[in-house]
């Protein structure tokens, strides 16, 4: 069974129907203790079944920890968005992209996939000005 | 923001599948926003007010 119906597959079908440049998801999983991972894989599955621009990739992150320590993975499940010529911008999903975080995972797709953040550009010349690392987690919740 | 600049990231994190680091960081409402792993931003802020809680606080020393 699938876990996107055919009706939000029409909606995000159309949503990302516009994409510029290909997007990866590049997804860590983590063995058979993972509780979530299974559903994670068959929900991206079907995401990029639904636009020819994205792509799925999957590691391990037990077995791929050169390229997790890389990407400074640190915990999976995860799905790190990854642009044109695996360009990392720092975005990362962990835990399961559902609910409204499938929405936020959506519209990063499509940030990065059209190359232009959104924000307005005092924000933009205000980040610019910020030279020191900066990690940002926001906790949520699938509503 | 972590698209805009290089030296920032972003990370979404399932509460409820990481809830040792939800429990480390005091988490009991989302979205709760932990900035460089010590302070927090709590609720949802306009892009605005968003971005001034940020600086101020990736500013402001220990």
């Amino acid at each position: 069974m699938s876990i996107i119906n055919e009706k939000d597959r029409q909606v995000v079908r159309e949503l990302l129907q516009n994409l510029e440049r290909p997007v990866k998801l590049l997804f860590f999983e983590k063995g058979e203790a993972c509780k979530h991972c299974r559903d994670i894989d068959q929900l991206l599955g079907e995401l990029v079944q639904l636009s020819d621009k994205l792509q799925l990739e999957k590691k391990n992150f037990d077995s791929d920890r050169e390229l997790a320590a890389k990407l400074g993975v640190d915990k999976a499940p995860v799905v790190v968005l990854l642009g044109e010529g695996d360009r990392d911008y720092g975005i990362r999903f962990f835990g399961v992209p559902a609910g409204y975080e499938f929405s936020a995972l959506l519209d990063d797709i499509k940030m990065v996939s059209a190359g232009d953040s959104g924000l307005a550009p005092e924000t933009r010349s205000a980040l610019a000005e910020l030279t020191e690392p900066l990690n940002l987690q926001v906790f949520v919740t699938p509503t | 923001m972590a698209y805009e600049r290089d030296n920032i990231n972003g990370d979404m994190v399932g509460a409820q599948e990481f809830m040792e680091l939800a429990q480390k960081f005091e988490v009991r409402g989302v979205p709760r926003t932990v900035v460089n792993s010590s302070k927090f931003i709590d609720g949802g802020l306009p892009e605005r007010q968003f971005l001034e809680r940020v600086l101020e606080l990736a500013r402001s020393q220990d």
